[in-house]
């Protein structure tokens, strides 16, 4: 989704929002802090933060290859649906994200119709989700950032419930949560959840104290890094 | 009278926050601190679990 993020009155943007037809959220921020934190120096600029958070993409808008938009649609959870009305139950399953009883419903149908282009188009698209999702665990857990291969395995459970896939997954989440090496990662990352939900909630002053406390416990970790890069920008360290 | 507002300013001054930090790519994106027009939620956070492009824009 789009969030457009701007500075100025409220009466001018609510004048621009009418004009254009604006329908997606708006963000009026004070000053221009969030503007510099995320390196903005003209407009338009853009930034592409992931299900987990995280920025993957700073810039120009208008200057993104395709490769990259490919790239980052990857990291979405994005399946699209089937393009026939014959398959709306396949396609609510999807809208639900319960790939899962999707793929099911898929394998039952291309048993008797095994030729079928859109089915065997939509299967591909969810398998190539859940090789994505463990493509990035993998990546996640080979660069030490446990708390993000835990979330990405927690997500595949989830999208693929019933599956033998979601069963893998719940294993190479254990294994993770058992590895010596990932044991402050994961307890500092159990913390930042609270720090980001205070985040989430508006309370920066009780985000700051938990994070504080982080770098002050895992002082190792990459959460207690993220930790202090959010305490440096609220100038609080 | 004029002294004190010397020793107001420069105390502003010396007291002034640090140079805001820029985030690079991996990062957690900062919270939008604002009011949110259009939006069910008025924070990045809520929105975890989706993609979102931050497009920073002027009605200019």
């Amino acid at each position: 989704m789009v969030v457009g993020v701007s500075n100025e009155p409220t009466g001018l943007l609510e004048k621009h929002i009418e004009k254009k037809g604006i329908a997606y959220p708006i963000a009026k921020t004070k000053g221009g802090d969030i503007d510099k934190m995320y390196g903005v120096k003209g407009f338009p600029s853009g930034a592409i933060v992931d299900p987990y958070g995280r920025i993957v993409w700073m810039g120009n808008p208008g200057g993104v290859p395709r490769s990259q938009i490919e790239e980052l649609l990857a990291l979405t959870s994005f399946v699209p649906t089937i393009d026939d009305d014959d398959y709306k139950k396949i396609n609510k399953l999807i809208l639900a994200q319960d790939f899962g009883k999707a793929l099911a419903e898929l394998d039952k149908l291309l048993v008797k119709d095994a030729e079928n282009e859109l089915l065997t188009a939509a299967k591909g698209d969810i398998d190539g989700l859940l090789e994505r999702k463990l493509e990035q665990a993998d990546a996640a857990t080979q660069s030490g950032d446990y708390g993000l291969a835990v979330a990405i395995y927690a997500d595949v459970q989830t999208f693929f419930k019933g599956t033998q896939a979601a069963k893998d997954a719940k294993l190479k989440q254990k294994a993770v949560e058992k590895d010596p090496a990932a044991k402050d990662e994961l307890a500092a990352a159990k913390k930042m959840a609270k720090g980001d939900e205070a985040q989430m909630n508006g309370d920066f002053e009780k985000a700051a104290k938990v994070y504080k406390g982080i770098v002050k416990k895992f002082p190792e970790t990459k959460c207690a890094e993220r930790a202090q890069a959010f305490l440096r920008r609220h100038g609080s360290l | 009278m004029k002294l004190i507002g010397l020793v107001l300013a420069l105390t502003a001054l010396v007291s002034a926050p640090p140079a805001v930090e820029v985030v690079k790519v991996g990062d957690i994106a900062p919270e939008i601190e604002g009011e949110w027009f259009l939006s069910e939620t008025n924070t990045l956070g809520a929105l975890r679990g989706r993609v979102v492009l931050l497009d920073f824009w002027r009605t200019w």
